[in-house]
């Protein structure tokens, strides 16, 4: 059966829309098609813009048509986290207290995606202030997994993560603090990818914790957020910690040879205190990169015992700062598992937060170290299987991710295969600013094609009813 | 007298209210473990570094 334009990655729909085989409209139409059948189920969605899309997809379709085709993302319908600034529009941050706040220029990244010829279709669900990995969000409801509709589809970019897995769009941004981007991407089954902390500009992104934040593309193939990064990447003098390095064609590494590359394992930290379901699908992941005629060697890292602590006292040191006046005269305003978390933060001494910056510099010079021998590292993406929603996750859902937003390094998750009928996610981890290093990478074991092509069990609903 | 995180933060003009206070204090407490024996084996504390800044390898 012929897929529906809605169910096409960017890399598939581009060539069409430059041949003018589909309009613009007719993609996006596709898109709210699934988007008004499925989206009750989902709840992916806290806005739909279907006129203003339709405007902007008509006008991409005119561009296109008298030949002023702008390149791969011209008119390619996507909805984006709610935590980036549109100009002239809401954004909520997933919060009662920004409800109704409205931005008055386009964050960074939002303006380089128009200036692409995106057309902006909705804005996504997420944890408030994306403070939590499991996007149930008290004020706009929990957004549910796609593959399993009791689970959580993880978090905090858990509107991205369900959006792009559902067909609810073609692609999405997210933010990833403490894995935000990587988590969902992991629990959905889709690509997520972190990238080094300076590539990215965050101007106009509501900060968590802004040494740690990034935001990076949240896509449904290697290929796609390859292509995003290319657009969303490059210096930006809003942005103060964003690094003056020219921006690579991240889709040229896109060879699938990784013969004679060198994967480290570090097994202390990363495979210790994970599902041992999910630990047998990342180790038989690795073993199939093996055998593409990657080697395997085996490294320590140990500052990274404390990559916890200094995850949670950077977070809090930096969030807590934000949310200091918010949460003493508004604390009835916050949901209750951040309200405790935003009061927590306010404990924290200079010492605690300093001793945690500390532990960063420790844990960047030993991965330096680890990354003259190896060319990336690999590891589980998430320690468990996405719990139901409402329940309190058993362990620390950031455990993995956390180490690349300590580090600034890159990171990337892809799908490796299924348990208990929910997604596994591998993480791989490359030296700063060698995003396309990480890409063909993941790019390699794409082709092992580990979800073997299957879509979420709605999908077949889908089928049937649109 | 030992004082409590809920105490802390209630001098910082936080409220805190009976039901929070419990949890709040279990994960001070989990907090507490997270940190381990840091600091005896942080190995340069007289290095700070305040900005996330990264070269390319």
């Amino acid at each position: 059966m012929r897929k529906q334009l809605a169910e096409m990655s960017i890399s598939e729909l581009a060539p069409m829309l430059r041949d003018r085989e589909v309009s613009p409209v007719e993609v996006s139409n596709s898109v709210f098609t699934r988007v008004k059948a499925f989206e009750k189920e989902i709840n992916a969605y806290v806005e739909i813009n279907e006129e203003k899309a339709l405007e902007a997809a008509k006008k991409a379709e005119q561009e296109i048509f008298r030949g002023e085709y702008k390149g791969p993302l011209h008119g390619i319908p996507m909805a984006l986290k709610d935590i980036l600034h549109i100009k002239g529009e809401t954004v909520s941050f997933g919060s009662k207290i920004h409800k109704y706040f409205i931005a008055d220029q386009d964050a960074t990244v939002v303006s380089k995606l128009k200036s692409a010829g995106v057309v902006l279709n909705g804005k996504l669900n997420m944890h408030e202030y994306a403070w939590g990995g499991t996007t149930n969000n008290p004020h706009f409801g929990p957004t549910r997994n796609p593959w399993n509709l009791e689970k959580i589809p993880g978090g905090s970019s858990g509107g991205s993560g369900a959006a792009v897995a559902a067909d609810l769009t073609i692609a999405s941004l997210g933010t990833d603090t403490g894995g935000s981007i990587r988590m969902p991407a992991a629990a959905c089954g889709i690509v997520g990818l972190k990238p080094t902390h300076g590539r990215v500009s965050k101007s106009g992104c509501f900060p968590l914790s802004w040494s740690l934040d990034h935001i990076g593309p949240m896509t449904k193939t290697v290929e796609d957020a390859a292509i995003l990064l290319e657009y969303m990447a490059g210096y930006d003098v809003n942005d103060p910690t964003c690094e003056s390095i020219p921006v690579d064609s991240y889709t040229s590494y896109l060879t699938g040879d990784i013969k004679g590359k060198v994967i480290g394992i570090e097994q202390d930290y990363f495979f210790n205190n994970v599902d041992e379901r999910i630990e047998l699908l990342v180790r038989k992941a690795i073993d199939q990169m093996e055998a593409m005629g990657a080697k395997v060697e085996i490294v320590k890292i140990p500052s990274l015992k404390y990559a916890p602590y200094a995850e949670m006292m950077t977070c809090y040191g930096e969030g807590g700062t934000i949310h200091a006046k918010n949460i003493r005269e508004r604390p009835e305003e916050y949901g209750e598992d951040v309200r405790i978390e935003m009061k927590l933060a306010q404990a924290i001494s200079s010492t605690d937060y300093l001793q945690a910056q500390q532990v960063r510099n420790w844990m960047k010079s030993e991965f330096s170290k680890v990354f003259e021998k190896v060319d990336v590292l690999m590891a589980p993406m998430l320690p468990i299987l996405p719990p139901n929603i409402g329940d309190q996750p058993a362990v620390n859902l950031g455990l993995f991710s956390c180490p690349a937003n300590l580090t600034g390094l890159p990171a990337i998750s892809i799908p490796c295969g299924f348990s208990e009928g929910l997604p596994v996610g591998l993480q791989i981890i490359g030296p700063a600013f060698e995003e396309g290093r990480v890409l063909n990478f993941a790019y390699a074991f794409e082709k092992t094609n580990p979800l073997k092509g299957k879509k979420p069990p709605f999908q077949m609903k889908v089928q049937k009813t649109i | 007298m030992k004082m409590t995180v809920c105490d802390l933060l209630i001098s910082m003009g936080v409220e805190v209210n009976e039901e929070e206070a419990m949890i709040l204090q279990t994960r001070w407490e989990e907090l507490q473990q997270l940190k381990m024996d840091l600091d005896q084996i942080i190995p340069n504390p007289a290095d700070i570094a305040l900005r996330n800044a990264l070269t390319k390898q």
